[in-house]
């Protein structure tokens, strides 16, 4: 029963995406659905199906984005409301359980942002310019101006992911960091964890570097 | 012969991003039905899968479009919105490079998390479509196929004369 449900929600949910997609594309809301129109004409047959496939594919993962963006935007306030009632009741009101509670709602925050900010770029330029967007604000400039935005909230986002990692290893009552990490099975160290995020920075700094003598 | 295998090179670049569609999708429906995201790293670690994908499908698609506007007979067709949007390549290359370190950032720490004391932390480090592989991560897979057909259409780029979006003769490489 579940199942059946499940699948007539699906269907409905694919339906109704598609009406709205093809209503969209007779009234010109989006102004070209670029791809397709690019192509139309000088194209061999053989890229003509890919091109529709790869269309309708994109619309739909921009639409998915959208949805999950929205989402963890509720999420990210449930998460901090329940963060906050846990510090006031239940643990002690430390600075390293305050660090270590209160960074993931900020990361989930940012990560919904992240997703909004890529969903108004791509869309803008790849589906054309989504007039409803730009009426609320929503305006994404190119790509580069796009991931340059992305990467700094990325880049919030890893400092405090390694924050909230070193106050949850101080936090643990039973180990050191070393054997919080190892966990009893000595699976891992913290070496990786160091070289991965020396390595995030290093690349972020270097792009940021690059793009600017461009 | 040069056109030839541009087109093909173009085509397979074409699958190659839908497949990255495909899976970018298939990420969030999972992450949707599981309801995982409610789960930290685990719901995290999906959300990334689909980021990477769908950053790297996305790069993909720009390569097929730079392929395109380097053949001449197809350069004056081609938007020129899209083709501008070519030089966002790099950007894009970073941009997916920097979400899977980001990943393997939040899945080391997965292992020092309170819930790792579930064994949470295997589950985290695998991918959906393969949950009984630890050892085998196809984003990991994916993302360096990407990265090899960026570098072999880098190639073929520098090989095929053509003419810019505006239908200019494009003498950069």
């Amino acid at each position: 029963m579940h199942t059946i449900i499940v699948a007539i929600v699906v269907g409905l949910v694919l339906v109704i995406f598609a009406v709205t997609l093809g209503r969209l594309m007779r009234r010109d809301s989006i102004h070209s659905l670029k791809p397709m129109q690019a192509y139309d004409d000088a194209l061999p047959r053989i890229f003509r199906g890919p091109l529709v496939l790869w269309t309708i594919l994109f619309a739909l993962a921009c639409l998915m984005l959208l949805a999950v963006s929205g989402i963890m935007l509720f999420y990210a306030f449930a998460i901090f409301h329940g963060e906050v009632l846990l510090l006031l009741r239940e643990i002690p009101l430390t600075t390293g359980n305050v660090v270590g509670h209160l960074c993931y709602p900020a990361i989930v925050l940012i990560m919904a942002i992240f997703l909004l900010v890529l969903f108004t770029g791509m869309t803008s330029t790849f589906l054309g310019k989504i007039p409803a967007l730009g009426r609320i604000g929503l305006r994404a400039g190119d790509i580069v101006g796009m991931t340059r935005i992305l990467l700094m909230l990325l880049a919030v986002a890893a400092a405090l992911e390694v924050v909230k990692i070193i106050s949850l290893a101080s936090i643990n009552p039973s180990t050191q960091i070393a054997k919080a990490f190892a966990n009893g099975q000595a699976r891992i160290d913290p070496l990786p964890l160091a070289v991965v995020t020396v390595l995030l920075f290093v690349n972020m700094g270097l792009w940021l570097f690059w793009s600017g003598r461009r | 012969m040069r056109h030839q295998i541009a087109s093909a090179a173009a085509f397979v670049t074409l699958a190659a991003s839908i497949l990255g569609l495909v899976f970018s999708i298939w990420s969030v429906r999972h992450l949707f039905l599981s309801a995982s995201i409610q789960l930290h790293h685990e719901g995290t670690i999906h959300l990334q899968n689909t980021l990477i994908a769908f950053c790297a499908s996305t790069a993909l698609f720009l390569v097929f479009t730079a392929i395109m506007k380097r053949l001449p007979e197809f350069a004056f067709r081609i938007d020129p919105d899209t083709a501008a949007a070519v030089r966002g390549l790099p950007d894009l290359v970073f941009l997916t490079a920097c979400l899977y370190l980001f990943k393997l950032l939040i899945a080391n720490e997965a292992f020092v998390s309170l819930f790792a004391q579930k064994d949470l932390s295997v589950h985290a480090i695998e991918i959906v479509m393969f949950p009984e592989s630890n050892w085998f991560d196809p984003v990991m897979v994916i993302t360096t196929a990407s990265l090899l057909f960026l570098a072999i259409s880098a190639l073929l780029l520098m090989t095929v004369p053509g003419k810019t979006g505006n239908g200019e003769e494009n003498k950069e490489v």
